[in-house]
């Protein structure tokens, strides 16, 4: 019998670990350095069925996320993200992106795009974010033709872009924006007129390749527009950008996790430098900062587990959307503090020797400071605190 | 010193940090390549001088002199980049102990040497981990007209870029480090010690905090300050040290804010659905800037407290004012590592996911601020601040 939420341990979970441990693990600080796409750790998960994690059963998958155990999608994040952040991002949007496309397609679209998730293990990356004026800007927009659409415009911050061979590419109706005339269109990699240009180069998520993609005149036909129309996303039924949402705070978390695991390795094993004693654990400050981040790490795991159930439960009750979306804001501001503290504070038990090369402390605390800025935490702050003086229901964030 | 005569140093030192070190602060960090053409523009600018007594024709600032002029100058070249500003400050500490124990011909000796030509001082102290925290495993047995040392050291700033190295050695068969302490000086050169290149770390790159093997290295007596065990009989060195390190964080933390308000101003756009037209307008922009702002204002004035109170200590010589100096210079240390390590994470925040590209650096001051903070454990620095004012022991010089 279970206590606790954090006391449940899948089978699956099981064996994520053991994949990640030995095909995930060994190569995460080469994938950093080199800045390359962990394309062993994508095949390894492939391999295992687990690029399916994220599709319903009725479809073939393991039944995770929309439609079945949400639970189980964010411990698979947090898990891959103790290993290495970059292959987890990608698989967060792996698996937000085959819930968007349940909960917001149609059949013979689930079936289609689903079904050969399943069947060929198929990577989904997403084409959201731009570099434009405003964050989720409307640049990109699509011009209704013969038979479907026509999109123009850049992308920025596409996951998995060297490497995806299909991609939610949201963007809005020509003359629309995103907030009336949204449209999220599922397009290949390869189509005509899509150049991917793999020039990710920020500090951190290195193997991301979450660079820039242009697009000229791509045609995507009415049988890919996820939902059939426009604003499909906000009638979907659940809350499609909490449930991006909380995987980041998942990653957050569990890099927080891989950081913390590291550090305790460290002081058991190696000398202080400064101190009279033996080993770095015997340090009685330095157990105090293990007593403070195991503390606060529990805590970051049961914000973001319970914000898993609540996302589940809008799927039966609609009008549980507010509610969802608030305990996903509050796991994900609470996730960005935790894991920002602590991956720079075990520089501070483990000393200058943890800054040199060849140490994974570095890479976990730029991946944390990068992905953190996803969007800006203060508004998710400012969602909560307006819900909470009565003053309006928080904004749902589309991403 | 004067206050114009401080003004005057202080507008020379944000002049050649502005103008010569900030452009070429970046291409040192990506490199880790040391920015000797830095202490060039110092020398020149007459900064290298700062911390030499003004009998030998320095400005007299730092230990034994001006302590009100110097650490704001620390904070200036630490805003353009923290790897020059910690070789100063380090060279700044050295030339402090020749003025204090240095005999006249040493002085005339080193100074010169620093004030014609430019010479860097080194510190070389740290050691590898796994020997005694209480002595150095770097030991000096006495010879004929002088020393032999032998050892290994490991994080050695400006390693084999600065003229003289200042060796910590432990004199043989003295376990008591405060009667055994030697402190040495060997040029790079000197087929007896060996450069070994091992600093890859992720902050502080440009300092060639390298390490060093000294095998039956002899040190002539004149080469040698004072004897075994002088250091201990000085009190300001150690408070200099810590307030110079909080001048350094500090300074980091400018220059991320500078950049970030830069940055914001220029560059920002308004978060998606807002009514606000302009970043600077956003509230939640303006409030994390006052948070930065002030954090950095209150390390800044504490620096300048312990300045002051460094001054007093050092002018009086009394032991209730050299704890005070102690508790205010810990205090310094403490909060500037904080401040420095939220200041630079911040920055982010404000700036957004853009920032984090290559091509703005940004996390140079980050990942510096970082790195050098880590010089010696903060906590240790709360704990025996914590001591002092529970009154568990009075105030006690340690090395560092």
């Amino acid at each position: 019998m279970n206590y606790s939420l954090a006391d449940a341990e899948t089978l699956e979970i099981k064996t994520l670990r053991e994949i990640a441990e030995r095909e995930i693990a060994p190569h995460a600080l080469e994938i950093d350095h080199a800045r390359r796409f962990p394309a062993e750790s994508i095949e390894a998960l492939r391999r295992e069925g687990l690029l399916a994690m994220g599709v319903e059963k009725q479809y073939g998958g393991m039944g995770g996320g929309f439609g079945g155990d949400y639970l189980l999608v964010y411990r698979a994040v947090e898990e891959i993200a103790k290993w290495c952040t970059s292959t987890a991002q990608i698989f967060a949007v792996q698996t937000a992106t085959c819930s968007q496309i349940a909960a917001m397609g149609g059949h013979e679209q689930k079936e289609r795009m689903l079904g050969s998730v399943v069947k060929h293990g198929d990577l989904w990356g997403s084409w959201a974010s731009e570099l434009g004026p405003a964050a989720m800007g409307a640049q990109t927009t699509a011009r209704k033709v013969d038979g479907g659409y026509l999109v123009n415009g850049d992308k920025f911050f596409s996951t998995s872009s060297a490497s995806a061979s299909r991609f939610l590419l949201w963007c809005a109706e020509e003359g629309g924006d995103l907030i009336h005339n949204m449209l999220i269109l599922a397009v290949d990699a390869k189509a005509p007129g899509v150049e991917i240009l793999d020039d990710w180069d920020g500090m951190g998520q290195r193997g991301t390749a979450s660079g820039t993609t242009r697009f000229r005149d791509v045609f995507v036909p009415q049988s890919d527009v996820v939902g059939g129309h426009a604003n499909a996303f906000y009638n979907a039924p659940a809350a499609l950008g909490p449930i991006f949402q909380l995987g980041f705070a998942a990653i957050y978390l569990g890099t927080a996790e891989g950081a913390f695991e590291q550090a305790k390795k460290y002081v058991t094993s190696r000398r202080s430098l400064m101190r009279a004693v033996s080993r770095i654990a015997e340090d009685p400050i330095v157990q105090l900062h293990i007593g403070d981040m195991e503390s606060r790490l529990a805590a970051a795991r049961l914000l973001v587990y319970d914000a898993a159930l609540r996302l589940k439960a809008v799927e039966s009750d609609p009008s549980r959307r507010v509610n969802a979306a608030l305990a996903v804001y509050k796991a994900k501001v609470f996730a960005t503090e935790v894991a920002l503290s602590i991956t720079h504070d075990v520089f501070g038990i483990c000393g200058t020797s943890a800054t040199l090369a060849g140490n994974k402390f570095e890479m976990f605390w730029r991946n944390v400071r990068t992905l953190t800025l996803h969007d800006p935490v203060d508004r998710r702050r400012e969602a909560i605190g307006k819900a909470v003086l009565g003053i309006a229901d928080p904004p749902i964030a589309a991403l | 010193m004067t206050q114009s005569e401080r003004e005057d140093v202080l507008s020379r030192a944000r002049a050649v940090a502005h103008e010569k070190i900030a452009p070429r602060a970046d291409k040192h960090d990506r490199e880790g390549s040391f920015p000797s053409e830095n202490f060039e523009d110092l020398h020149r600018a007459g900064l290298l001088g700062l911390p030499i007594p003004a009998r030998y024709g320095g400005l007299g600032g730092g230990i034994g002199g001006d302590h009100l002029s110097f650490y704001p100058t620390v904070h200036e070249i630490a805003r353009a980049c923290g790897s020059t500003a910690l070789i100063y400050g380090h060279h700044a500490y050295v030339a402090g102990l020749v003025a204090q124990l240095g005999s006249e011909k040493q002085q005339q000796r080193y100074f010169d040497r620093v004030l014609k030509d430019g010479a860097l001082f080194a510190s070389i102290g740290s050691e590898p981990a796994g020997g005694n925290p209480a002595a150095m495993g770097t030991t000096a047995r006495r010879v004929a007209g002088g020393y032999v040392l032998n050892g290994r050291k490991r994080f050695g700033s400006g390693m084999g870029y600065a003229t003289f190295h200042m060796i910590w050695a432990q004199l043989e068969d003295e376990a008591n480090l405060e009667k055994g302490l030697l402190l040495a000086f060997v040029e790079p050169g000197n087929p007896q010690i060996k450069i070994i290149r091992d600093w890859n770390s992720m902050g502080m790159r440009a300092t060639a905090t390298d390490s060093m093997e000294l095998t039956d290295c002899f040190v002539p007596d004149e080469d040698v300050l004072e004897g075994p065990g002088a250091y201990f009989r000085l009190t300001i060195p150690g408070l200099f040290f810590h307030t110079e390190f909080a001048a350094n964080f500090t300074g980091v933390a400018s220059g991320a804010l500078d950049f970030a308000l830069k940055y914001v101003r220029e560059q920002a756009r308004p978060w998606m659905g807002s009514e606000i037209k302009r970043a600077i307008d956003d509230p939640y922009l303006q409030y994390r800037f006052g948070e930065m702002y002030s954090l950095r204002e209150a390390a800044l004035s504490l620096v300048n407290r312990a300045a002051a109170a460094i001054q007093r200590a050092q002018d009086s010589g009394e032991a209730a004012d050299i704890e005070e100096a102690a508790k205010v210079s810990w205090s310094a240390k403490i909060f500037a590592t904080e401040a420095s390590g939220q200041i630079t994470n911040t920055v982010f925040q404000v700036c957004g996911a853009r920032s984090t590209r290559a091509k703005y650096n940004l996390d140079r001051f980050w990942r510096d601020a970082r790195t050098f903070t880590l010089h010696d454990p903060v906590d240790g620095r709360r704990q025996a601040l914590g001591a002092v004012v529970l009154g568990a022991h009075p105030y006690r010089a340690s090395i560092i």
